[in-house]
C-alpha cells in the first residue's frame, strides 16, 4: 500500500512536472469559455499536422495544457496571447493520440492575479495521414491587376513553405490553375498569362511549354484536370469576363463566361479532342473532371445566355460522359448527374474522391466563379445513391469554393472567406468512410497573428502526396526562352 | 588651411548635403514623399526578422524604415540629403585612395550625388539601392586603407558574406570595384582583390542559379523595359550597374589625372576637366518629361490629400497646357468647393475625361479616380479602385488605401475586414492613431435592382440612380451636371435639369448651368420655366450670338478675340473647342 502510494505520488508528480510550464494549481474552474483564434475547438485533425499555434482574442496572461492519455504539454502565452506549441512536443503528442482526443484546458489570470480554469475543449486526432504538402496560388485579392504573385508548396507537417515559381522571376507575369495528377507531385500542369504565355507540364523531370491556343477552340486552355492514367488533360476553353456590381451587391464582383467549352487534351500526341456534346452553341459547358478510373468524364453545363444582361440567369447543371482512355474518344450520351438548375443553384468544381464514392461540388445561386458569390457553398454527393449532403459542419455564411481531396479520401481542402469575405483562407476537413465530415481547421501558421497581416489570398489549394521537386532556375529559362510546342486539334 | 585640411571631410559632406537639399527643394520632394504612401511595412520582429534573414534584407529594411517618415517633406531632404553625401564622400575617399589629388577626387565625388540623385527621383527606384550603394562604397573603402596583406584578406573575407546578406547582389559590384581600384592604384597585392571579385561573381552566380531573386543582370535590359516591371528590384539593378559605370569613369579619370600630375597647367586643366565631366553628367541627369510630370502629379495629389483645393486650383490653372490627370485635381478641386459649375470652363477642360480621366492601370491612376469616385459617393466604383491601387503598391501594399478600404469596408458593414485592415494600420507608427470613420450620408451603398454589372450601366445612370436613391452630396449633382456639358449632350443635360433642379439649394443655378440651359432654350424655350437665368446671362448670351454671328472664318485673330470675350464661358467650349 505505501508503495503503492508513492508510485501514485511519483505519477502525480511526473504529470504536474512533465509540461515544463507550471500549471496553476490553485486555478478555480469557471464555467466560461475563452474565445481562441483560429478556432481549433473540436475539430479534426490528421496525426501528420503541424502544431496548432493560435492566440486568445483578448490578450491576457495565459496557459494552455494540452492533454492525451499518456502525454501532455503546457505553454505559456506570450505578451499578445498567443501559443506557440513546440514542434517536437506536439509531435508526440499526436503521435500517441492517434484516433483519440487531446483535451485542450486554457488557464487565464485576471487582474487581480487569480487563475482560472476553463473549460477544456477536444482536439480530435484522426488515424488518418493527410498527404504531406498543400499546392496553393498567393495572390492579391485585386480585381483586374495583381502585383505579386506565386505557386507555393507548404509541407503540412511543419511550417515550411517554398515557391514553386514566383511571378517577381517571369516578369511579373500571371500564373494560374496549377493541377496535379492523382495528388502525384511529379506531374503536375499550371498555365502563365501575358508574360511567358503558356501551359507547363512538369511530368518526371521534364518541363514542356504549349501553345494551346488552336482555331477550333474559343480560347488556350482554362480549367484543367489529370486523367487517373496521367495521358490526358481536360480543359475547358472560356471566354471570360469580369466586372464589377454597380451597387451594393456584397458579391463586389461577377466573373462570366460568354461562351465555354470542354476539351481533352492528350499529353502525348498535343493534340485536342472534344464532342459536339461538349462544345455545343447552346450551352456553356466548363469545370471537367475526370472518374478516378479514367471512364467518365464530368463537367458543369448551363443554358447559354447572352450576356452580360443575364449573368443571373446562368445555372450550371453537374452532367457526365463517358470517356474510352484507350482511344481518347467520348460517349454519345449525357447524363445529368445533378440538375442544380431546377433547385435554383449552380454547381461547379465537381471533384470526385479517389475511392470513387464521393463527389464534392461548390453551389450557389447561379453563376460559374464561386469564390465571388457569398452564397457558396460545399455539396457532397454520394455517388453510390445520389444522395446530396449540405456540408452544415463544413459550411459558414460566407464563401467556400475550391476544394480538392486527399490521396486516401479522408481529408479535403478547400477555400473559405469566412474571416474576413475577402481573404480567402485555406481550411482543412476530415470526411469519414461514411462521408460525414468533421468540423473544418485552418492551415496553421507559425504565428498565430499570420493571417491578420497577410494580405494575399490562398487560391486552388491541392493536396499532393510530397514534395514538388522543380529546378525554378530551368523552369524560367524554359519559360522566358523556351519554344511552345503547338497544339494542334486531333485530326 | 590647417583648419580646412583638418575639416575637409566634414565640410565636403556637409556642402554636398546642402546642395542636395537645395535640389531637392527645387525638384523631387513630392514625388519621395508618396513613397512612404507604397509601402507596407510593420516594424515589428516578426516582419523584420524574416527580411533580415533573406540576402538583401539589411537594405531593405534600414531603407523602409527610414521611408515610414516620408509624409514629412523636411525628414525627405534630410534622409536623401544624408545619404547621398555620405556617398559622395565615400566615392571621395575611395579616390583619393586610388591616389587622385583631394581637388579632383571632391569634384568627380559630386557626380556620384548627382547620378544618385538622379535615380531618387524615379518613381521606380526604392531607397534600398542607395542604403546598398553606401554600405558598398564603405566596404570598398574599408579595404582600400588596408595596407597589409592580412587585413586585405580579413577585410575581403568579412565583407563578401556580409555585405551579401545586407544588401544581395550588390556584393558583385563590390568585387569588380576592389579588383579596379586596386588596378588602378597599382598595388602589388592586387590579387586578393581578384580572388574578392571572383568569389563575389561566383556567389552571385549561385543566387541566380537557384532562382533566389531576380538577377541582376536583369539591371542591362533599357530604361523602358525597368519601367515596364511592376516590380522595383530590376530598376534598382538598372541603378547600381549605372552607378558601377560612373564610379568605374570616375575612378578612370582619377587615375588618369594622377598620371598627369605634374606636367604644365595640370592644376587648372585637371579640375576643369573635371567639373566638365561632372556637368556633363548633371546636364544628362536633369529631371525628363516624364520625371516632371510625374512630380507634378505627385504634387497635386499631396494638396488632394491634405484638401488644399486652392494650391491645386493655383497650381492647373496657372498652366498652359494640361492633362486629363492634372484636370481630374483641378475640377475634384472646384466640385470640392462647389464651383465646378461656375467656374470649370474657365479653365482649358479638353474632353470629357477632364472629369474622370481613363484608368491607366497604374497605382497612382487608381488612387486619384478611388478618390474622385469617393468624393462623388461612390463608394463600389471607390473600393474597386482602391483595391487595385492597394494591389498595385510597388512594396506590399498601400496604408493610403487600406484607410479608404477601412472606412468602405464599414460602410459594407463588414466589421471584421475592417478591423483587419485597421489592425495593419495599427501597427505602422504613421498611421498608430487613424480610426476610420462611417462615411457620410452622401456616400452609401444602396440596393437597386435594375443597377446589375458595370459594364451594363451608362455613367450617368449610376450616378442618377445615386441621385435618386440617397442624399448624395451636391458634389455628385455637380458631376453629372457637368459631365453633360462637357459631352455637349444638351437634352440630357434638359433632361437632369428638369428632374433635379438646383437640388433641393436656394438661389440661382450655377453660371455654366444657366449658359447651357440658354443654348437649350433656343429650341425649347420651355426649358427657362424650369429654372432661372439670371440677366447677365441672358445678356452676355445675346451679346455671344451677335459676336459669333459676325465671324465668317476661323482665323486665329478672331478666334483670340472671341477667346478673350467669352472663353470662360461654356458657349466658347460649346461651339469652338476641338476636344481631344
Amino acid at each position: 500500500m505505501k508503495l503503492q502510494n508513492i508510485i501514485l505520488s511519483l505519477i502525480a508528480l511526473a504529470l504536474a512536472t512533465s509540461c515544463g510550464t507550471k500549471i496553476p494549481t490553485d486555478a478555480v474552474a469557471v464555467d466560461s469559455t475563452v474565445a481562441i483564434w483560429p478556432d481549433y475547438a473540436d475539430v479534426t485533425v490528421p496525426c501528420n499536422i503541424a502544431p496548432l499555434n493560435f492566440r486568445l482574442a483578448q490578450p491576457q496572461k495565459a496557459i494552455v495544457e494540452m492533454r492525451s492519455a499518456t502525454a501532455e504539454l503546457c505553454v505559456e502565452a506570450t505578451a499578445d496571447g498567443s501559443f506557440s506549441i513546440p514542434a517536437n512536443r506536439w509531435r508526440h503528442l499526436l503521435a500517441v493520440a492517434q484516433g483519440r482526443d487531446i483535451a485542450v484546458t486554457i488557464f487565464t489570470r485576471t487582474d487581480n492575479g487569480r487563475w482560472q480554469r476553463h473549460p477544456a475543449f477536444p482536439i480530435h486526432v484522426s488515424a488518418d495521414s493527410i498527404d504531406p504538402v498543400l499546392v496553393y496560388r498567393r495572390i492579391a485579392p485585386g480585381y483586374r491587376m495583381w502585383s505579386e504573385m506565386g505557386i507555393y508548396q507548404r509541407c503540412l507537417e511543419s511550417f515550411d513553405e517554398k515557391p514553386i515559381l514566383n511571378n517577381k522571376l517571369t516578369n511579373n507575369n500571371c500564373m494560374n490553375c496549377h493541377s496535379f495528377c492523382m495528388q502525384n507531385p511529379d506531374k503536375m500542369m499550371f498555365h502563365q498569362r501575358m508574360m511567358h504565355a503558356g501551359t507547363y507540364i512538369l511530368a518526371d523531370g521534364n518541363i514542356e511549354k504549349l501553345d494551346t491556343k488552336t482555331d477550333s477552340t474559343i480560347s488556350a486552355l482554362v480549367y484543367p484536370y489529370w486523367h487517373p492514367s496521367g495521358r490526358f488533360i481536360a480543359f475547358s476553353v472560356n471566354d471570360i469576363k469580369q466586372d464589377f456590381h454597380a451597387s451594393a451587391d456584397p458579391n463586389r464582383i461577377e466573373v462570366f463566361d460568354n461562351k465555354s467549352d470542354v476539351v481533352v487534351y492528350d499529353v502525348e500526341h498535343h493534340t485536342v479532342a472534344s464532342s459536339p456534346l461538349l462544345k455545343s452553341p447552346d450551352a456553356f459547358e466548363t469545370f471537367p473532371s475526370f472518374s478516378p478510373d479514367g471512364k467518365t468524364l464530368y463537367f458543369c453545363s448551363a443554358k447559354a445566355k447572352s450576356m452580360p444582361d443575364n449573368y443571373q440567369q446562368v445555372r450550371y447543371d453537374l452532367c457526365s460522359i463517358s470517356f474510352d482512355p484507350s482511344s481518347g474518344s467520348f460517349g454519345t450520351l449525357v447524363d445529368t448527374i445533378y440538375a442544380a438548375s431546377q433547385g435554383g443553384h449552380s454547381a461547379r468544381f465537381p471533384r470526385v474522391s479517389p475511392d470513387g464514392r464521393w463527389m464534392m461540388l461548390t453551389e450557389s445561386a447561379y453563376g460559374n466563379f464561386s469564390i465571388w458569390h457569398r452564397d457558396a457553398d460545399l455539396r457532397l454527393i454520394d455517388l453510390t445513391t445520389g444522395h446530396i449532403d449540405s456540408l452544415s459542419t463544413v459550411n459558414s455564411n460566407d464563401v467556400e469554393s475550391y476544394h480538392s481531396w486527399s490521396s486516401n479520401s479522408r481529408w479535403f481542402a478547400f477555400s473559405s472567406r469566412r474571416g474576413t469575405g475577402l481573404y480567402t483562407r485555406p481550411y482543412i476537413c476530415h470526411i469519414d468512410a461514411n462521408g460525414v465530415a468533421a468540423k473544418p481547421f485552418l492551415l496553421p501558421q507559425e504565428s498565430a497573428e499570420y493571417y491578420d497581416r497577410l494580405l494575399t489570398s490562398f487560391n486552388i489549394p491541392e493536396l499532393v502526396q510530397g514534395e514538388i521537386d522543380v529546378d525554378t532556375y530551368r523552369l524560367i529559362d524554359i519559360s522566358k526562352y523556351g519554344k511552345a510546342t503547338k497544339v494542334t486539334p486531333k485530326p | 588651411m590647417n583648419l580646412i585640411k583638418k575639416w575637409q571631410y566634414p565640410l565636403f559632406w556637409l556642402m554636398t548635403f546642402a546642395g542636395v537639399w537645395c535640389v531637392l527643394l527645387w525638384f523631387g520632394t513630392a514625388s519621395l514623399q508618396r513613397q512612404q504612401e507604397v509601402q507596407l511595412f510593420i516594424p515589428q520582429w516578426n516582419v523584420v526578422g524574416p527580411m533580415l534573414a533573406s540576402p538583401g534584407g539589411l537594405s531593405a529594411v534600414l531603407a523602409c524604415f527610414l521611408v515610414q517618415s516620408y509624409h514629412s517633406a523636411l525628414a525627405v531632404l534630410a534622409i536623401n540629403g544624408i545619404v547621398v553625401a555620405t556617398a559622395a564622400l565615400l566615392v571621395r575617399l575611395l579616390l583619393e585612395a586610388i591616389g587622385a589629388r583631394r581637388t579632383e577626387s571632391s569634384i568627380l565625388a559630386i557626380a556620384a550625388a548627382v547620378a544618385l540623385l538622379k535615380a531618387h527621383i524615379s518613381q521606380f527606384y526604392v531607397l534600398d539601392g542607395t542604403v546598398a550603394i553606401v554600405l558598398m562604397l564603405a566596404a570598398v573603402v574599408a579595404y582600400m586603407h588596408c595596407s597589409r596583406l592580412w587585413a586585405k584578406i580579413i577585410a575581403a573575407a568579412i565583407s563578401l558574406p556580409l555585405l551579401y546578406m545586407a544588401s544581395g547582389q550588390m556584393v558583385a559590384i563590390y568585387g569588380a570595384a576592389i579588383l579596379v581600384a586596386s588596378v588602378l592604384k597599382r598595388d602589388r597585392q592586387w590579387y586578393v582583390a581578384a580572388a574578392g571579385a571572383l568569389i563575389a561573381a561566383a556567389i552571385v552566380a549561385i543566387h541566380i542559379r537557384l532562382a533566389v531573386s531576380v538577377p541582376i543582370t536583369d539591371g542591362i535590359y533599357s530604361l523602358r523595359y525597368q519601367q515596364s516591371q511592376m516590380h522595383f528590384e530590376s530598376f534598382v539593378y538598372y541603378i547600381w550597374l549605372r552607378f558601377a559605370v560612373v564610379l568605374l569613369a570616375a575612378a578612370v579619370l582619377a587615375a588618369l589625372m594622377k598620371l598627369l600630375a605634374g606636367r604644365r597647367h595640370y592644376d587648372v586643366v585637371a579640375p576643369a576637366v573635371a567639373s566638365l565631366a561632372v556637368l556633363a553628367l548633371a546636364w544628362y541627369c536633369r529631371p525628363d518629361a516624364y520625371e516632371t510630370k510625374s512630380e507634378e502629379m505627385d504634387r497635386l495629389a499631396l494638396l488632394e490629400q491634405s484638401d488644399d483645393w486652392d494650391a491645386i486650383i493655383n497650381l492647373v490653372g496657372s498652366r498652359a497646357t494640361v492633362d486629363e490627370a492634372s484636370l481630374n485635381y483641378l475640377n475634384l478641386a472646384l466640385a470640392c468647393k462647389g464651383e465646378l459649375a461656375d467656374s470649370m470652363f474657365h479653365y482649358n477642360q479638353i474632353s470629357p475625361n477632364s472629369l474622370i480621366a481613363e484608368w491607366d492601370r497604374s497605382y497612382y491612376m487608381s488612387v486619384l479616380l478611388s478618390n474622385i469616385h469617393y468624393r462623388i459617393g461612390d463608394l463600389a466604383q471607390s473600393e474597386g479602385y482602391a483595391m487595385e491601387g492597394l494591389t498595385l503598391a510597388k512594396r506590399g501594399g498601400s496604408p493610403l488605401m487600406m484607410q479608404r478600404l477601412a472606412d468602405i469596408a464599414l460602410a459594407r458593414g463588414e466589421k471584421n475586414l475592417a478591423d483587419k485592415f485597421i489592425g495593419i494600420l495599427s501597427s505602422m507608427p504613421h498611421y498608430r492613431r487613424w480610426q476610420p470613420q462611417l462615411p457620410d450620408a452622401s456616400k452609401q451603398f444602396f440596393a437597386n435592382d435594375s443597377l446589375k454589372l458595370t459594364c451594363d450601366v451608362k455613367t450617368d445612370t449610376l450616378w442618377m440612380a445615386h441621385l435618386d436613391g440617397k442624399p448624395m452630396g451636391r458634389i455628385a449633382w455637380q458631376y453629372l451636371g457637368c459631365s453633360y456639358l462637357l459631352g455637349r449632350k444638351l437634352d440630357a443635360f434638359a433632361e437632369f435639369i428638369r428632374r433635379y433642379g438646383n437640388y433641393g439649394a436656394d438661389g440661382p443655378l450655377p453660371i455654366h448651368f444657366q449658359e447651357a440651359l440658354m443654348l437649350i432654350a433656343e429650341n425649347d424655350p420651355s426649358i427657362l420655366e424650369v429654372a432661372q437665368v439670371s440677366d447677365d446671362v441672358k445678356q452676355r448670351f445675346a451679346t455671344f450670338n451677335e459676336v459669333a454671328s459676325q465671324i465668317f472664318s476661323d482665323t486665329p485673330e478672331a478666334r483670340a478675340m472671341l477667346t478673350a470675350r467669352f472663353g470662360r464661358s461654356y458657349w466658347f467650349y460649346c461651339f469652338f473647342k476641338r476636344s481631344v
